[in-house]
């Protein structure tokens, strides 16, 4: 019918491309048939006894492990344990979302998979970014006591007195004091480890390295 | 030629139209999607106070001295278990049993029911040992964060309550299996952000 007329007319009208360009089509539109009737015949829910029986069994083992390992203690380090925690309860929620909420990137033409992906790089930058801002927030701005601390510690061995308590308040001692400030940043940590904010970012999986690559001012 | 392609032109036309017809609802379980993530962001924004400030005790009592792993290890079987259960029902409604469908969803409400129940005894119990929401931060954000789960567990409940109604009055209509798909979106969604609780909350706090 009209394919063979369309194709007829691409022929004589002496445009070689157009029956290729027809083919083309034509290879598309079943698919796209195909999809609209799969669409049609589930329109909601999918989802079969295996799926939830295997998603509920892995639910199970994802769960009783990071329980396991809180309880007895097992991987000895705390900050090991709580990864490998934040890491089951990640595996554990792909799970959920596979098996029991079924997402794909078909359903709903994609639009579901699209608003998760969205969602999930508003969650990273609110969570990241409130932890990180806090955590910096928390130590740049310490207690008169620990700054009083630290500028005693750090006078004592530079007499420039480079390092006297100015203005600058948390954010002063800089590059000029280096080798003096070694020692510091223990006795003011050390004064501060009373504070919760402190011990309470601790087991944070994502503090590990921000600790490790030497906290605060001191930089 | 030129009748050719109107032909075409009308046979799309006229999928086009049809297609906007087999839509009616079609639309819904997106937007409830869409709900759903947006309560995926308060919930990260609870989560991000949590991490902020849940290590703050004012001299309080610490995450270790006040939660108690077997309640919520219970707990987070009851609410694993009603997952199960609700994708059970979910199950019987594409085969159109009404009677199987009502009795998984009547266990399902058995288990949030339990779900509630315990945590309302574990916030009641912190709260007469003085560790109360006004404690101090960690115990403020512990409570706005676990209690919203908890208040989103319970308007489940209702909802499901009145969906059995629904279902026990006019059966299996398009209209009530679109509202149970959406309610399955949600109980399991529920799931999934328990996940982050009894981790961040529960484990970690453990931990610390």
């Amino acid at each position: 019918m009209s394919e063979d007329d369309l194709a007829s007319a691409g022929t004589r009208a002496g445009v070689p491309a157009a029956q290729e360009l027809y083919a083309g089509a034509r290879g598309v539109y079943p698919d796209a048939h195909g999809r609209h009737g799969s669409h049609a015949a589930h329109p909601e829910h999918r989802g079969s006894l295996r799926s939830y029986l295997a998603g509920f069994g892995l639910s199970v083992l994802l769960t009783a492990i990071p329980f396991a390992l809180v309880s007895t203690g097992t991987l000895g380090g705390k900050q090991a344990t709580a990864l490998a925690i934040a890491v089951f309860a990640a595996a554990q929620i792909v799970v959920h979302m596979v098996y029991f909420l079924h997402m794909n990137a078909r359903s709903e033409g994609g639009w579901t998979m699209m608003a998760l992906i969205f969602t999930l790089i508003l969650v990273v930058i609110a969570l990241s970014g409130s932890m990180w801002v806090m955590y910096h927030l928390n130590v740049n701005m310490m207690p008169e006591q620990a700054m009083e601390e630290m500028a005693d510690e750090s006078v004592g061995p530079l007499p420039g007195g480079a390092m006297a308590p100015t203005s600058g308040g948390g954010a002063a001692p800089t590059s000029a004091s280096g080798a003096a400030t070694g020692p510091a940043p223990r006795g003011a940590m050390g004064s501060m480890s009373g504070m919760g904010s402190m011990s309470g970012m601790a087991p944070m999986p994502g503090m590990a390295s921000m600790s490790g690559g030497g906290v605060g001012p001191m930089r | 030629m030129a009748v050719a392609l109107e032909r075409i032109e009308f046979e799309h036309v006229h999928e086009h139209i049809q297609e906007h017809a087999d839509e009616e609802g079609g639309s819904t379980l997106l937007g409830f999607w869409i709900y759903l993530m947006s309560d995926c962001l308060l919930f990260a924004a609870l989560f991000a106070t949590f991490a902020v400030v849940g290590g703050n005790y004012a001299g309080g009592p610490s995450a270790r001295q006040v939660l108690e792993l077997p309640t919520v290890e219970f707990n987070t079987a009851m609410l694993l278990l009603s997952s199960l259960t609700c994708g059970l029902a979910m199950l019987e409604v594409e085969r159109g049993r009404v009677a199987a469908m009502q009795a998984w969803l009547a266990v399902t409400a058995l288990f949030g029911l339990t779900f509630v129940g315990v945590e309302i005894q574990e916030f009641a119990h912190m709260v007469r040992e003085g560790a109360g929401p006004d404690r101090s931060a960690f115990l403020s954000c512990f409570f706005t964060l676990v209690g919203t789960h908890g208040l989103h567990v319970s308007v489940g409940l209702i909802w499901m309550t009145t969906l059995m109604a629904q279902v026990g009055r006019r059966g299996l209509i398009p209209a009530n299996t679109r509202r149970l798909a959406c309610f399955s979106l949600f109980w399991h969604f529920l799931d999934v952000i328990w996940i982050g609780v009894f981790t961040f909350v529960y484990l970690m706090g453990m931990l610390r």
